[in-house]
C-alpha cells in the first residue's frame, strides 16, 4: 500500500467513452456466465478467485477521474465472490467511487462473471472466466489445471493495441446517417431483461452454411429481419442498422486483455428493398465482405483515435469532455438499431468441459443487443433489451426453433415484467 | 422444463408464462436466475419527507413573516438556513463513498457559509476570525489522524491535505489586509496548513510528483 510508485494506465481508445456514457440504464457492464453440473461451493470460488486475479492484474483497477482524463489506477481491492443478488449487468462504476470493475457472483450451479466494458473486451473476460473456471473446478475435482492457451505474460497483456497498430490519426469525415430505434415502455428500475436461447451449433452451422454465409451473417440477417417485421410501414423510413463490434484480435496479432475491437455496421433498408430473408443475407454478406478487411478496420479504429490524439481536445478539462463526449456518444448510438455481438467458441481442456453445461454471455443496453457464444457444440444466443415487449425476441426465437426443435429458451423476466 | 405451446418451445423458467407470447405454460419448472428483490430507492421516503418539510417551513415562514411585519425581515434566515442545509446534506452523499474528499468538501461549504452569515448577520468579522482559520486546522488534523489510523491509501488524503493547506493559507490575506481582528487563530491555521505542506512534500513528495502526473496526464 504504502510504495512510492502507484501503477496506472491510461484508458484505451474503446474505452474512452464508456465513463461518461454510463448511466444506471446503460450501465456498459457485460456478464458472462457459466453454469456447471453441480452446485458451486462459494469458499473454493473464491479461493480460485483470488488466484485468478493474481494471473490478471489489470483487473485490479480501479477507474479514477483525472483533470483531463480518466485513468485507471491500481488497487488493492480484493473482490469478492457474492451469490447473485444485483440485477443483471447492474452498474459496477459509480463516480467518485473507488470500486473494482468486476464482480463474480453465483446463483445456483452458475458462476457469473460481470465485466464493466472500461477494463476489457469480451476476450479478455472469456480468459479470466476460463481461467476462473478451470482454477474452481481443479479445486473441486482435484484435477491438475491445464494450459489455456492464452498469452499470461502481464506486459502482454496490459497493452494497448490500439496505439500499437495506429497508422495515422484522421477524424472520420462523412454524417452518419439515423437509423430505426426501437421504442416502447422499458423495464422498471432501468433493468435489463435478458431471453436467451440454446440450441445445437450444427444444426445453426448447417443452415448457415447452406446459404453459404458464416453463422455471424447468418444472425445478424435473422436479427435483422425480426427488427424489420415490428417495424410499422410509416417507419420505414429509417434503416434497421445492426452495430457488429469486430474482434480486432483476428487481425492484429495482440494478446492484450483490454479492450480491442472497432464496430461495423451492417444496414439494410425496409423501405427500398424487398425485406425477404435472402435478400437481407444478402446484403449482410456484402456489408461483411466489404467491412470485414485490415485496411478498413484499422481506417475505422485510426479515425477514433484521432480524437484522443488532437490536442485542443486533451487539454479540454475532464468536466467539459464529459459533456461534449457525452453528445458524441449519443450522436453515435443514434446510428444503429441494435447490436450483435458474436464472442465465438469459447474453448476449455476436454478433462473441465465435461463438468460444464454450458457458457452464456450478455450485455447491458438501452436498445437490443444479441451476445452469441458457443460451447460443447451448443450455441447461446442472449438478447438483452430495456424494453418490455418481446415481439423481437419472439420472431427470433421462433425462427431459430424451426432449425432446431430443442431450442431452450430462458429469462430473468418475471411475471409481471412482460 | 415447461413448455409453450403457442411458440412450440422449452422454456426454463418458474414463469406462469411464455416471456415471448405470455401463453400458459405447462410442465415443471426451474429457472437459471435468482428473483432479484427490489433495490430500488430503499431511502427514497426519507428525503421526500425532508424535502417536503422544507419547502412546507419556508413557504409558512416567509406567509408568516409577511403577516407580521412589524416583527422584522427575517424569513431569509429560513430560507438561507434550508439552502445550507441540503447543500451540505447532498455534499455529503455525494462524497460518502470518500471519507478525505468529503472532509473537504464540507470544508469548502462550511468556510463559504460562515462568511456569508457573518455578511447577512451584520458583519462581525466571527467567520473569518474564527470559523474558517478553526475548521482549516481541525480538517488538516483530522485528516491526518484519520488517513494513518484508517490506514487510507496515502494518494487519496494527502492530496486532500494538500488542498486543505492551500486553503488554510487564505487567513494571510485576511491578516495582511487588516480584515482580521483576532490574529492569533489565523496566523496559527497558516502555520499549521505550511507546516503540512512542508511535512507531506519531505515525506511523500515523490508520490505527490506521481499523484499529480497521474491526475494531470492529457
Amino acid at each position: 500500500m504504502n510504495q512510492i510508485k502507484t501503477k496506472w494506465n491510461k484508458l484505451d481508445n474503446a474505452a474512452k467513452l464508456f465513463p461518461t456514457a454510463s448511466t444506471r440504464a446503460e450501465t456498459h457492464v457485460f456478464r458472462f456466465s457459466c453454469e456447471l453440473s453441480a452446485p458451486i461451493d462459494p469458499e473454493q470460488l473464491q479461493a480460485a478467485l483470488d488466484e485468478t486475479a493474481r494471473c490478471f492484474p489489470t483487473f485490479g483497477y480501479v477507474l479514477r477521474r483525472g483533470v483531463f482524463w480518466y485513468y485507471l489506477e491500481e488497487s488493492a481491492l480484493r473482490a469478492e465472490v457474492m451469490p447473485e443478488q444485483r440485477p443483471l449487468c447492474a452498474r459496477l462504476y459509480r463516480p467518485r467511487a473507488k470500486t473494482l470493475l468486476y464482480a463474480v457472483s453465483y446463483y445456483g450451479c452458475t458462476i457469473n462473471l460481470e465485466v464493466y466494458h472500461v477494463l476489457t473486451d469480451g476476450t479478455g473476460a472469456t480468459h479470466f472466466l476460463r481461467t476462473l473456471v478451470m482454477k474452481y473446478l481443479a479445486r473441486i475435482y482435484g484435477m491438475p489445471e491445464e494450459s489455456l492457451g492464452y498469452e499470461t505474460a502481464h506486459t502482454s497483456m496490459a497493452d494497448d493495441s490500439f496505439k500499437r497498430y495506429a497508422h495515422t490519426a484522421r477524424m472520420p469525415h462523412g454524417k452518419k446517417a439515423k437509423a430505426h430505434q426501437l421504442r416502447g415502455s422499458k423495464l422498471s428500475e432501468a433493468r435489463t431483461g435478458l431471453i436467451r436461447g440454446s440450441m445445437s451449433a450444427g444444426a445453426l452451422l448447417d443452415a448457415a452454411h447452406a446459404k453459404q454465409v458464416t453463422l455471424t451473417a447468418y444472425l445478424a440477417a435473422c436479427l435483422i429481419a425480426a427488427i424489420g417485421e415490428d417495424i410499422p410501414l410509416r417507419a420505414r423510413k429509417k434503416p434497421v442498422v445492426l452495430d457488429i463490434p469486430v474482434n480486432l484480435r483476428n487481425y492484429f496479432a495482440s494478446d492484450s486483455v483490454r479492450n480491442f475491437f472497432t464496430p461495423i455496421y451492417v444496414s439494410y433498408d425496409f423501405s427500398r428493398r424487398d425485406g425477404s430473408f435472402d435478400d437481407i443475407l444478402a446484403t449482410v454478406t456484402e456489408t461483411f465482405s466489404r467491412e470485414l478487411d485490415r485496411d478498413k478496420l484499422a481506417e475505422r479504429f485510426c479515425g477514433f483515435l484521432a480524437f484522443e490524439e488532437n490536442p485542443i481536445a486533451r487539454i479540454i478539462p475532464l468536466h467539459l469532455k464529459d459533456i461534449v463526449m457525452r453528445a458524441v456518444y449519443h450522436r453515435s448510438i443514434s446510428a444503429y438499431t441494435a447490436t450483435l455481438s458474436n464472442i465465438g467458441i469459447v474453448r476449455m481442456p476436454e478433462t473441465f468441459a465435461s463438468h460444464i453445461r454450458g457458457i452464456h454471455v450478455c450485455n447491458a443496453t438501452n436498445k437490443l443487443q444479441a451476445c452469441v457464444c458457443s460451447f460443447g457444440g451448443q450455441v447461446s444466443i442472449s438478447l438483452t433489451s430495456c424494453f418490455t415487449d418481446t415481439a423481437v425476441q419472439r420472431r427470433l426465437f421462433r425462427r431459430l426453433r424451426e432449425l432446431d426443435e430443442g431450442l431452450v429458451i430462458e429469462t430473468n423476466l418475471l411475471d409481471d415484467d412482460a | 422444463m415447461k413448455y409453450c405451446d403457442n411458440c412450440r418451445l422449452a422454456v426454463r423458467t418458474n414463469r406462469q408464462t411464455c416471456p415471448l407470447c405470455q401463453a400458459q405454460l405447462r410442465g415443471e419448472g426451474e429457472s437459471a436466475f435468482p428473483e432479484i428483490k427490489s433495490v430500488y430507492n430503499q431511502f427514497i421516503l426519507f428525503f421526500k419527507l425532508l424535502l417536503a418539510l422544507t419547502i412546507a417551513g419556508a413557504v409558512a415562514s416567509v406567509a408568516i413573516n409577511l403577516m407580521i411585519p412589524e416583527s422584522g425581515l427575517w424569513c431569509h434566515y429560513v430560507l438561507f438556513g434550508g439552502l445550507c442545509f441540503w447543500v451540505l446534506l447532498i455534499t455529503a452523499i455525494r462524497r460518502r463513498t470518500s471519507i478525505p474528499r468529503g472532509i473537504l468538501n464540507q470544508v469548502f461549504w462550511i468556510c463559504i457559509f460562515s462568511g456569508i452569515w457573518d455578511a447577512l448577520t451584520v458583519w462581525h468579522g466571527w467567520s473569518i476570525d474564527f470559523v474558517i482559520p478553526c475548521t482549516c486546522i481541525i480538517a488538516i488534523v483530522a485528516l491526518g489522524v484519520l488517513g494513518k489510523v484508517l490506514r487510507l491509501p496515502t494518494g487519496d488524503y494527502l492530496a486532500c491535505i494538500l488542498v486543505d493547506a492551500v486553503f488554510g493559507i487564505v487567513p494571510l490575506v485576511f491578516y495582511l489586509t487588516g480584515l482580521s481582528q483576532f490574529v492569533y487563530l489565523s496566523l496559527s491555521c497558516v502555520a499549521v496548513s505550511l507546516i503540512a505542506a512542508a511535512f507531506i512534500f519531505i515525506f511523500h513528495g515523490k508520490q505527490i510528483r506521481s499523484d499529480l502526473a497521474r491526475r494531470f496526464h492529457v
